[in-house]
């Protein structure tokens, strides 16, 4: 992705009510989040989830190198083990790496969601039973 | 006799069976959970009616939806499909009950099969060759458990009765782990099926799967339409199928077939079925009958040139059939191909949208699909998203016309198992014919590792 087209992303996002931005392109995914105001972007290339954010923005900008956890396939997102057991996470809980944080289902297979790294739950993105899609942020992490 | 049926399912096999309801002349119902409100076949039915949310907890796998639509809607006769309720003895109850047509054999030969020690009973006193180990339930203490194991000779295999299509079973081959075995096994089958029944059989090292399709009618008549070769599986799901099974002496299969169409008239079967056997050294043994039709039936219509689905539909509205033993000719040879979406090396699924979908064609090939461009494939139900089929007078030409087939079919957007099948086209041992049901798996094992 040219620096033109990430520009006019940017603009498109500042001018929109939006928060967050994803755009996958063969295997170049950006991504634009605004935070107090500001629009803050994150680029990987390549197997590009989940990946901690790279804070391509002045310092300062961002509180916090704050990791996202995403949806690895199309599915649905299931926060619980079973119906009517307590989910696997909670805001505020603090996890270890390799933690199971939800599920995804898709064509009758179960397939975990793992925090790559570890730390404190400091948002739930997606509620469960809903249909998430690849690459879609589940959990913030600090 | 019926006129209007509901489709109590969705995908390639609602397509199919609206296709052949058409062909009749039969109105058709489908019904559809919100997931798949948008699929070209709900827009192409008489009538289609939403009975529920995605999951198909909800949709369809509920009978109460499913009676109500059927109501609504004025159909007099139920189609099940095959998975969901089509091998469900109650539903096929309740439908009767309501005084309704359940397309598929009564709920007593249902719940019968669905027994697997019921089952290989039913079998055995129809003179059905079945593997060695009784046809009775296994009994409680260790010591005639032992001494049953001990009379087949190790490795047996454990499986439980409510069990089927590979699932609730496992190997055993040495005493030492009999009744460890026997204890996980029973667990596993309590929870998973509701019922802690097992039963003790020989296990087979190489066996080839080998099945025997029937159709029969409700006054007493039946025959059997060849048989096909699955062996190629990846965890007991059938990936390529082929009719007939290659390298078998057609004497025996016809021996056996005879004997399944006798099983049938015994049992009091109606519609159509499938003998699932396995088939080691020469011989036959009688694992599960599956009482409804089957994904793979397709290669048997290419094959005998009947339209399975249709027959189904008239031997439900109660017609005698017409076609006689004698009348049921085989011809040439067919392949299917079940194109999944999943990755092809990882078999991780792949829902999603499809942005781009061509089909192939021309001589000898058929496709079984409900897939266009634009359709999103859910995540809710299972991968497959269409059969390639293709007919030729000799396998090698099947084969042939299944390699230039799944060269033209274009998908894009989401990954198939495509490359797969046409590796599997490349392999002698497939190529050669015979391989056995772990072949796939030892394929892929070898893949893997290089």
């Amino acid at each position: 992705m040219d620096s033109e087209r990430i520009k006019g992303l940017i603009d498109l996002l500042a001018e929109s009510d939006l928060l967050e931005l994803s755009l996958t392109e063969g295997d170049s995914t950006i991504r634009l989040f605004k935070q107090a105001g500001k629009v803050v972007t994150t680029e990987s290339t390549a197997e590009p989830w989940p990946t901690p954010t790279a804070d391509l923005s002045k310092p300062g900008t961002l509180a916090m190198a704050a990791t996202e956890i995403r949806a690895s396939l199309y599915g649905v997102l299931h926060l619980t083990p079973a119906a009517g057991e307590a989910p696997f996470v909670a805001v505020g809980d603090q996890v270890e790496p390799g933690q199971t944080l939800a599920v995804l289902e898709a064509m009758k297979m179960f397939h975990p969601v793992k925090a790559k790294i570890g730390g404190r739950v400091t948002a739930i993105l997606a509620h469960s039973g809903d249909e998430v899609e690849a690459g879609q942020s589940l959990f913030r992490l600090d | 006799m019926f006129d209007k049926v509901l489709i109590a399912n969705r995908g390639e096999i609602a397509l199919r069976i609206q296709r052949a309801c058409h062909g009749l002349g039969i109105q058709t119902v489908v019904v559809h959970s919100e997931a798949d409100r948008h699929a070209q076949y709900v827009q192409s039915a008489d009538q289609a009616l939403c009975i529920g949310p995605a999951s198909p907890g909800q949709s369809y796998l509920n009978q109460t939806a499913l009676l109500f639509a059927a109501k609504v809607s004025g159909a007099q006769a139920i189609h099940p499909g095959y998975g969901f309720l089509s091998e469900n003895a109650g539903f096929a109850e309740r439908i009767e009950n309501a005084g309704l047509t359940f397309i598929g054999p009564g709920a007593a030969c249902i719940r019968t099969m669905g027994d697997k020690v019921a089952a290989k009973r039913a079998m055995r006193e129809a003179g059905v060759p079945c593997v060695p180990g009784p046809d009775s339930v296994m009994p409680t203490d260790d010591a005639s458990i032992l001494a049953i194991a001990r009379e087949i000779g190790y490795p047996v295999i454990v499986k439980a009765a409510g069990g089927g299509g590979g699932r609730g079973m496992r190997v055993v081959k040495e005493e030492g782990e009999l009744l460890d075995a026997i204890a996980l096994t029973r667990e596993e089958a309590r929870l998973a099926f509701g019922n802690p029944e097992l039963y003790i059989e020989k296990f087979l090292g190489h066996p080839r799967h080998v099945e025997i399709q029937v159709l029969c009618d409700a006054h007493g008549h039946a025959i059997w339409l060849g048989c096909r070769d699955c062996s190629l599986q990846r965890r007991h799901q059938k990936v390529l199928e082929e009719a007939p099974a290659p390298g078998i002496d057609p004497e025996l299969i016809a021996r056996v077939g005879e004997r399944c169409a006798a099983a049938c008239r015994q049992i009091g079967y109606r519609g159509v079925g499938t003998f699932e056997f396995l088939y080691e050294d020469g011989a036959f043994f009688f694992i599960e009958m599956n009482t409804r039709l089957q994904v793979e039936h397709p290669v048997t219509e290419m094959t005998t040139g009947i339209d399975i689905v249709q027959q189904q539909l008239r031997m439900a509205r109660g017609e005698v059939l017409e076609l006689r033993q004698q009348d049921v000719q085989l011809n040439g040879h067919s392949l299917e191909c079940r194109i999944n979406a999943e990755d092809p090396i990882t078999f991780m699924p792949t829902p999603g949208l499809i942005q781009r979908w061509e089909v192939p064609g021309g001589f000898g090939v058929r496709v079984d699909s409900h897939v266009t461009t634009g359709y999103r494939v859910p995540p809710y139900y299972d991968s497959m998203v269409a059969k390639v089929i293709t007919h030729g007078a000799t396998r090698d030409e099947a084969m042939a016309r299944m390699r230039l087939a799944l060269s033209e079919l274009v998908v894009e957007g989401i990954s198939t198992n495509v490359p797969l099948h046409r590796d599997i086209l490349d392999d002698p041992a497939f190529c050669a014919g015979g391989v056995d049901i772990h072949h796939l798996e030892r394929w892929l094992q070898q893949r893997s590792t290089t």
